[in-house]
């Protein structure tokens, strides 16, 4: 049986707000980066001109160019993205962290990103200057700061967990249980992009966590 | 233009007064759970293909309840309560804290002093488009021609952060970044699809 038992850690960290729509992973770099370094003089411009590949150009300059405002990385296999420009030591692995490493990560002064996925359940399937897009799901990254526990035996449902998302709130931070983060992020069942479903409703079948990444303090240069 | 008063459904309330209940305590506030204090309002969602199409928010879909919360230390929250699969089923989702919450509380006086808003009585609600990276006040009015929107910071794709728009301005911006969502998301190589966001 569990007892009560309180523990709450809540980093001192501050999301910037995406600069441009697709920015998600340049604010996330970007804020990370002035975490760990508050003398940090990247900005996600600056992020964008330099980890974006091919090079598109001096996204300061322009940054709502589509060469520029284009979804990237945080990190890849390939050692690209916004984590690797910064020199931010990271790592990933696939799904979700358990939330006991979760906690130690924060217990450790360490921020963890996440990638949720929304899947459609129907290709998303429309037609603009008669040419016909199809748009199976798109992804977003999110950075997790803090958790708050009242029982000696954590576990997704009981522990609450800090969400800083560069999108949905400016400067601000939300709560919720740790398998509602997982499972159900801003989709609420499914209505995140409805497509060719016969009720006109309800096409998302996923919006869930696909990665988790470890960041730590930068190395000396 | 007064705001038409609406009220949640009652779980959704007590689940509210639940979660209230157990934030930082002090010197109660007179009624936490007055139409006043919380200003209970509609959270909808609204599909692409309609914003595409031409067909608007006729079918944006009701998902949730907020509340709004503010403690005897004077921290503010927007409280989430998703309407479940189930019949009456309501779950707690998320709060969020930060400045948004009181901004968006400020804003409702601002409203009456709006001359666009003058001839009509409307319903305070929240629409969030998360494909479009939209979130923004939905003012609903009886007819949909008739609404009003107020986006929320950050915004993309020509929307200002706390301008007034019609429906029909709203919806053609709308429309415009349900292009640029199609633009940011084509020609992705499949093996870093995986890793990509934004």
């Amino acid at each position: 049986m569990a007892t009560k038992k309180n523990k709450k850690n809540v980093l001192d960290f501050i999301m910037q707000p995406q600069q441009q729509f697709a920015w998600c992973w340049a604010a996330v770099g970007t804020s990370c980066a002035h975490f760990y370094d508050p003398d940090s003089t990247w900005t996600q411009c600056k992020l964008a001109s330099a980890s974006i590949e091919p090079s598109p150009g001096n996204c300061c300059d322009n940054p709502e160019s589509l060469n520029c405002d284009k979804p990237w990385y945080l990190i890849t296999p390939n050692n690209q993205g916004s984590f690797v420009t910064t020199h931010i030591p990271s790592s990933f692995v696939t799904g979700a962290l358990p939330v006991a490493k979760l906690m130690t990560e924060i217990d450790q002064g360490r921020l963890v990103a996440f990638k949720l996925e929304i899947t459609l359940e129907h290709v998303l399937d429309f037609s603009i200057d008669g040419q016909e897009i199809k748009i199976p799901k798109f992804g977003h990254f999110v950075v997790i700061a803090g958790y708050e526990s009242s029982t000696s035996s954590p576990n997704d449902q009981n522990v609450m967990v800090y969400v800083h998302d560069p999108f949905s709130l400016e400067k601000g931070y939300s709560t919720m249980t740790y398998e509602v983060f997982q499972t159900n992020y801003k989709c609420h069942g499914g209505v995140v992009a409805d497509a060719n479903s016969p009720n006109g409703t309800d096409s998302v079948t996923g919006c869930r966590v696909t990665h988790s990444f470890f960041t730590s303090p930068l190395q000396n240069t | 233009m007064p705001i038409k008063e609406v009220y949640a459904p009652l779980k959704s309330a007590e689940l509210f007064k639940d979660w209230a209940s157990k934030q930082k305590k002090g010197r109660p506030r007179k009624r936490p759970h007055s139409f006043e204090e919380s200003v209970p309002h509609k959270v909808f969602h609204a599909g692409l293909n309609d914003i595409i199409s031409g067909k608007g928010l006729v079918n944006a879909q009701l998902v949730a309840w907020r509340h709004f919360h503010t403690d005897a230390k004077g921290n503010h929250a927007l409280v989430e309560i998703k309407i479940g699969e189930k019949e009456d089923e309501h779950i707690l989702q998320e709060a969020h804290f930060g400045p948004m919450a009181l901004d968006h509380k400020s804003l409702l006086p601002k409203l009456k002093e709006l001359k666009k808003l003058k001839d009509e009585d409307f319903e305070l609600a929240y629409l969030r488009i998360f494909a479009l990276r939209i979130n923004t006040i939905w003012l609903r009015a009886d007819q949909r021609d008739n609404d009003f929107f107020i986006p929320i910071a950050p915004c993309f794709n020509g929307f200002v952060a706390g301008q007034l728009y019609s429906s029909p301005d709203f919806l053609k911006l709308a429309q415009g970044a349900a292009q640029r969502f199609y633009q940011n998301n084509q020609a992705r190589s499949r093996e870093d699809d995986d890793f990509k966001g934004g």
